[in-house]
C-alpha cells in the first residue's frame, strides 16, 4: 500500500518521506510555529526521529510524503490510521515556508493528499482533528467540506479540546470546485 | 479604478475595517488574512477588476501595494 511513486497534482508533488529528507522534516517539526499545533510539542531528538521513520516502514497505516512545489521541499502531508476496511484515515499536513502559508498552496497540497486517499486507496471518509481554538485550521478544513461531528477529545497536555471533523468524498469534490478553479497550471 | 475600490475589495475579503487597509498591509501581520481568507480575496479581485489571475500571481500577492502591482500586468490601474 506504500505510495512508492510520487503523486502529482495541482502543480505539487507529493514524494514519499524518505531517510535523506528526515533531517529537513525535523527540522520543520521543531520550529515553534509548526510545533504548536502538534499533539505533541516536544522536541523531537535525532535518534526519536530515526525511531519514528524505522517504525513508518513496517507501518501500512501510516503513509507520510514531503510536499514539493517548483522542485522545492515546502512541508509535510500524511495519512495516519488508514483502516482499509472502514475506509477512513486521518489526513495531516503542515507548510513551512511563509509565503506559501496563507494563499492557495496549502489548498493544492489538501486537495492533492485528499485524492490520492478517495482516488488511490479508495477511502471513503477522512477525520480531522482541529484544536478549537484553531480558528485557521477549522476554517481551512471547513472550506475543504469538513463538516464537525459531534466527537470531542480533551487533550490533558494542553489543557485543550480537540473538535473532530468528517469529510466524505461528496463533500469533498462540492467544496474544491471553486477553490480548484484557481489553480491554472 | 481607485485604490478606494482596491481597499474596499480587500476590507471585505478579509472581514476587516476600511480603516486597516492600506499598500502596507501585508498577510502574515494579521489573522484575518488566512489561506481561505487569501481565496475569497482573489475570487473578490477577480470578478470586481474583471480579470483572471495566473497562480503564480495568486501567489505572490503577498499585500495590498503587491496586488496593485499585479494588477497593472492585466492593465488595471488602481
Amino acid at each position: 500500500m506504500k505510495a512508492v511513486v510520487p503523486f502529482q497534482r495541482y502543480g505539487v508533488t507529493l514524494k514519499r518521506l524518505e531517510e535523506d529528507m528526515l533531517e529537513q522534516v525535523r527540522s520543520w517539526r521543531n520550529s515553534p510555529e509548526v510545533a504548536k499545533h502538534m499533539l505533541q510539542q516536544g522536541e523531537i531528538s535525532k535518534e526519536q526521529q530515526e525511531n519514528w521513520y524505522q517504525g513508518l516502514q513496517e507501518d501500512d497505516s501510516r503513509i507520510y510524503w514531503v510536499a514539493w512545489f517548483k522542485e522545492q521541499p515546502i512541508g509535510v502531508a500524511s495519512l495516519t490510521k488508514i483502516d482499509l476496511s472502514k475506509g477512513s484515515a486521518e489526513p495531516g499536513m503542515y507548510i513551512y515556508p511563509e509565503q506559501f502559508k496563507n494563499n492557495i498552496i496549502p489548498f493544492c497540497v489538501a486537495f492533492a493528499l485528499n485524492d490520492f486517499a478517495f482516488e488511490e486507496l479508495g477511502l471513503t471518509t477522512l477525520v480531522g482533528k482541529i484544536f478549537v481554538d484553531n480558528e485557521a485550521s477549522v476554517r481551512f478544513h471547513e472550506k475543504c467540506g469538513y463538516k464537525s461531528t459531534s466527537q470531542i477529545t480533551h487533550v490533558e497536555e494542553q489543557q485543550k479540546d480537540l473538535q473532530w471533523y468528517s469529510l466524505n468524498r461528496k463533500d469533498y469534490e462540492a467544496a474544491k470546485a471553486p477553490i480548484a478553479r484557481f489553480i491554472r497550471y | 479604478m481607485t485604490s478606494e475600490v482596491l481597499y474596499s475589495v480587500f476590507a471585505k475579503a478579509l472581514g476587516i475595517p476600511l480603516e486597516k487597509v492600506n499598500d502596507d498591509l501585508t498577510y502574515n501581520t494579521i489573522k484575518e488574512w488566512d489561506s481561505t481568507a487569501h481565496m475569497i480575496l482573489v475570487a473578490e479581485i477577480e470578478d470586481t477588476f474583471e480579470v483572471m489571475l495566473d497562480t503564480d500571481d495568486i501567489i505572490d500577492m503577498s499585500s495590498v501595494g503587491k496586488c496593485r502591482e499585479i494588477l497593472k500586468k492585466y492593465d488595471v490601474e488602481c
